[in-house]
């Protein structure tokens, strides 16, 4: 079993307005850059120059914030669901 | 009122009025007189503060503040309720003062048409119990958020792009994140489309701004001893209308916080920059002490 990526918002442009995406890797920079592979541009959107996620951009692994895990060395398993937000402001 | 079946001295109109809630396990008539004795200031009144203005003058809230300086125009019919097409061209406190007074005449409505900003916000906003943000800009959120963190204010937030919204309260609890927790900073320009340049599907305001009213009761009447549910507290509910779907991720107060994380925060020090359709906020390195 895979893990599930999904782009909520404005992201989902960045995987072509796909809902799930299942990706096989051990971490999540991992699963990204296999995601790149599909998506072109993915990952300049997603991270700064420095390799570190974008500030205005949180990734969620099974609803918890992947800054309170190891960021994006944050372990896969088999079943986890990935979810990435980006901040909007409309009203 | 002897030999009255009710409980507090208000006329049969009021019984009347708020009957549903009275009914209401956990709100009676003394946590409908707790609504009335509570306020909330609405920023914006447009897609989010249409449904949320609707629904706080509705549920007698006592005293609702509007701030707001545009005016009506055509497109916004598509999904700013509050207004009509003969309201085209008023400002929109004015408008939506007509039509929430028609709901719910009890209701004391104050209004605001200066655009907020670092100077006027805090006067703006200290008289009110709970700010409900329902603005359409990252610099307006980020001083939302950074002056609510500031004078521990319960903020709740909420925000649409296209068919998608998010919504959540900050509480200013010792536990609570804030808005800059989640999000330090906005987007640059090129990643941040907005409505006018993305579309909204009109709904999805509706959605999220119910959702903001429903909080900001649920809040009014929590703390007043009504506990009536379980606020969005470190909780970012996320509605994807092109799945009619809602999730949920957790929050959490981040303790390098620029804004709630620092005792030397002052709001007064930062730039909230507009520029032209796209929005950038700035922190300068020294605008936080220390």
């Amino acid at each position: 079993m895979s893990t599930q990526f999904e782009f909520l918002g404005p992201l989902k442009a960045l995987v072509n307005g796909d809902e799930i995406i299942e990706v096989d890797a051990t971490n999540i920079r991992e699963a990204l850059e296999k995601l790149q592979e599909s998506y072109d541009g993915l990952l300049s959107r997603l991270l700064s120059d420095s390799g570190t996620v974008h500030r205005h951009i949180n990734i969620f692994l099974n609803e918890e914030d992947i800054q309170l895990k190891d960021n994006l060395q944050t372990a896969l398993s088999p079943g986890d669901k990935v979810t990435l937000i980006s901040a909007i402001a409309g009203g | 009122m002897s030999n009255s079946p009710f409980n507090v001295d208000k006329p049969i109109e009021w019984y009347n009025r708020y009957a549903r809630h009275i009914t209401l396990d956990g709100v009676g008539e003394e946590g409908q007189l707790a609504l009335e004795a509570s306020s909330v200031l609405l920023i914006g009144a447009g897609g989010l503060g249409s449904p949320a203005a609707l629904y706080l003058t509705a549920a007698g809230v006592g005293r609702l503040g509007l701030a707001d300086f545009d005016t009506v125009s055509l497109n916004n019919l598509q999904r700013q309720i509050l207004h009509g097409t003969s309201d085209i061209g008023r400002l929109k406190v004015d408008s939506a003062v007509d039509t929430l007074h028609e709901i719910n005449p009890d209701v004391n409505l104050r209004t605001y048409t200066e655009k907020v900003n670092s100077d006027n916000i805090w006067k703006m906003m200290e008289d009110y119990d709970v700010i409900v943000d329902g603005s359409d800009n990252f610099p307006t959120r980020y001083l939302v958020n950074d002056v609510c963190v500031q004078a521990g204010k319960p903020l709740v937030f909420g925000a649409v792009l296209q068919f998608f919204g998010q919504v959540t309260t900050f509480t200013q609890s010792d536990e609570c994140g804030c808005y800059r927790c989640l999000f330090p900073v906005a987007p640059d320009p090129e990643n941040a489309p907005t409505c006018v340049e993305a579309g909204i599907f009109g709904v999805t305001t509706g959605i999220i701004g119910s959702l903001q009213a429903a909080q900001a009761l649920t809040l009014l009447l929590n703390r007043n001893g009504f506990e009536v549910g379980k606020l969005l507290e470190n909780r970012l509910q996320i509605y994807d209308g092109s799945e009619s779907s809602f999730r949920e991720v957790k929050l959490y107060r981040n303790p390098d916080c620029l804004v709630c994380g620092s005792k030397d925060f002052d709001f007064r020090k930062v730039e909230y920059v507009e520029q032209c359709s796209v929005n950038q906020v700035l922190i300068p390195k020294n605008a936080v002490a220390g």
